[in-house]
């Protein structure tokens, strides 16, 4: 059996007098991918934000290498080694590259010469983030902001990455690139979860994937489930009354 | 002539950058205006004064003025701002106005309504070069502000707090998600607001008397200087400052002494109508 790394059990969380999520559980074990899909509303954002501390929660408890998170505070979740790649990216438009991914290095405690090795890697995912270094994070295009927060998620060496909308936005070969990255960093021996529109390439990289709608699960199964059976174009296609 | 009205200039302009500074701060970390800017400076400058009294050393007194002013800072954020911050920026700005009420009919309370001479840290004998009079107090008002914009730019370009400050301030979202402390960020800035408008009280008050309503004018002029500069930008509120004090000293030399307080704000309306960012501002795309 696998190693647990991260284990949700009825997760309610809300904004104000709005449930975002209404008891959600799943699992992802250590060294998996797994994808979180549904329509827009469907609580996958509120989720991950729900990890990160960043979200009210009402009940329920996140347990992450046994630790519960829940009660915790998002400065104090970062340096236990998770990662967020948030939906519309959040760099710093007006700092450098360079400083921007030196972000990254923050909040995670160990050896400064980790820090090197890690920006030696970024630069060799990204060769362009190498060539732009210097530039303002303003004017980069929006596949390489995109690569840039990744590169900066990369920089805090994580070893849980969540991943909101990584493709949102973005050219169709932009998006395979992207992809890619994500296979390697799972390579690298991290575990990934990861929020997608874009389901079908979600699915082809995942071990594992839920559906959520309107703040509950409705489906779970390993990716070739979900790819066979038509489940997802009910769930996108306005079929959310279906069981 | 003229040499000698810009070095005065100067000297105010260097103050209003001082404060210039602290409202730019807050306005980057908040987007608003924090209207209690000046009083703060104001309480700094009076405690600053009563320790004195007290038969305290100036510079101790001074530092013991500059941490109250900074604990003020620190509680306005914890206990006011902190209370209001899921509202609109509107309720945020009219509670700094009515801090600055209290702060200020409290000043009147404890200290008075008439002006009190504040003594200066600097030595009262003039320098003369040729047919020019220079104060050690210009000289020291500049090179000090000068020193403190220049030490801010280093603490928030080098130092990691100062560096999670200035991201805090940006995106505070975002940088929560990084792992930023956002809540204690907000804290930290103004403190140092505080800390910042009660030095520049500390300077002033030698050259003005130390009055209870110093704020009414030098509040104005420190927002007038930090949206000329360009709002949210350190060297922004440095130039804007300079700017402000060269034009009404100049102005006021050769015009006329009546509207010195009227050049300023012509300036800054012009400014805005050319350029309405502020001087060094410059406008980021956001891509989607």
């Amino acid at each position: 059996m696998a190693e647990t790394m991260l284990k949700v059990t009825d997760l309610v969380s809300s904004y104000g007098n709005i449930k975002a999520l209404k008891g959600i559980s799943l699992e992802v074990n250590k060294g998996e991918i797994v994808s979180l899909l549904g329509a827009n509303g469907a609580g996958k954002s509120t989720l991950m934000k729900s990890i990160l501390g960043m979200v009210n929660i009402e009940g329920g408890s996140i347990q992450y290498k046994g630790q519960e998170l829940v009660g915790k505070k998002s400065h104090e979740i970062v340096p236990m080694g998770i990662s967020l790649v948030p939906e519309g990216r959040k760099i710093f438009v007006d700092v450098s590259v360079e400083k921007n991914l030196e972000i990254g290095t923050f909040f995670r405690k160990r050896e400064k010469s980790r820090d090197k090795e890690l920006l030696d890697m970024v630069y060799e995912i990204f060769p362009r983030m190498y060539e732009r270094r210097n530039q303002l994070g303003g004017t980069l295009s929006g596949g390489e902001q995109q690569m840039l927060a990744v590169g900066r998620a990369i920089m805090s060496d994580p070893e849980f990455l969540m991943l909101d909308e990584p493709s949102m936005g973005l050219a169709p070969l932009v998006v395979a690139e992207i992809f890619n990255v994500i296979k390697r960093v799972h390579d690298m021996g991290i575990t990934v979860l990861v929020v997608e529109q874009n389901a079908k390439m979600a699915l082809k990289i995942s071990d594992k994937a839920y559906l959520l709608n309107t703040g509950t699960i409705v489906a779970s199964g390993t990716g070739d489930e979900f790819l066979k059976s038509d489940i997802l174009t009910s769930a996108y296609l306005g079929g959310g009354k279906k069981e | 002539m003229l040499f000698q009205q810009v070095l005065n200039g100067l000297t105010n302009g260097s103050l209003y950058a001082l404060m210039a500074v602290g409202v730019t701060m807050v306005y980057k970390s908040l987007g608003m205006l924090n209207f209690a800017h000046g009083d703060v400076m104001m309480v700094g400058t009076f405690i600053t004064l009563s320790f004195i009294h007290m038969g305290i050393p100036f510079y101790l007194a001074a530092l013991m003025g500059l941490a109250c002013a900074a604990v003020l800072g620190f509680l306005l954020e914890r206990i006011i701002l902190r209370k209001v911050k899921f509202s609109s920026f509107v309720n945020l700005l009219i509670a700094t106005v009515g801090v600055s009420y209290v702060l200020r009919n409290t000043g009147m309370v404890i200290w008075g309504t008439s002006p009190q001479l504040f003594p200066s840290m600097f030595p009262e004998t003039l320098i003369k070069i040729g047919s020019f009079t220079i104060t050690p107090q210009s000289i020291g008002i500049i090179l000090i502000s000068l020193a403190i914009i220049t030490g801010l730019h280093l603490f928030f370009t080098r130092v990691k707090v100062g560096k999670c400050m200035q991201l805090a301030s940006s995106d505070a979202e975002g940088a929560a998600m990084m792992g930023v402390n956002v809540a204690f960020m907000r804290f930290l800035t103004f403190g140092i607001s505080a800390g910042l408008a009660a030095i520049a009280g500390i300077m002033i008050a030698p050259l003005t008397y130390a009055r209870v309503d110093m704020s009414a004018t030098i509040g104005m002029k420190a927002f007038a200087a930090a949206i000329l500069g360009g709002i949210g930008n350190l060297w922004g509120a440095l130039l804007g400052g300079v700017i402000l004090g060269i034009v009404e000293a100049v102005g006021a030399a050769y015009i006329s002494t009546a509207y010195r307080d009227a050049f300023s704000f012509i300036i800054l309306f012009i400014v805005l109508f050319v350029k309405p960012t502020g001087l060094l501002n410059k406008k980021i795309e956001n891509k989607l």
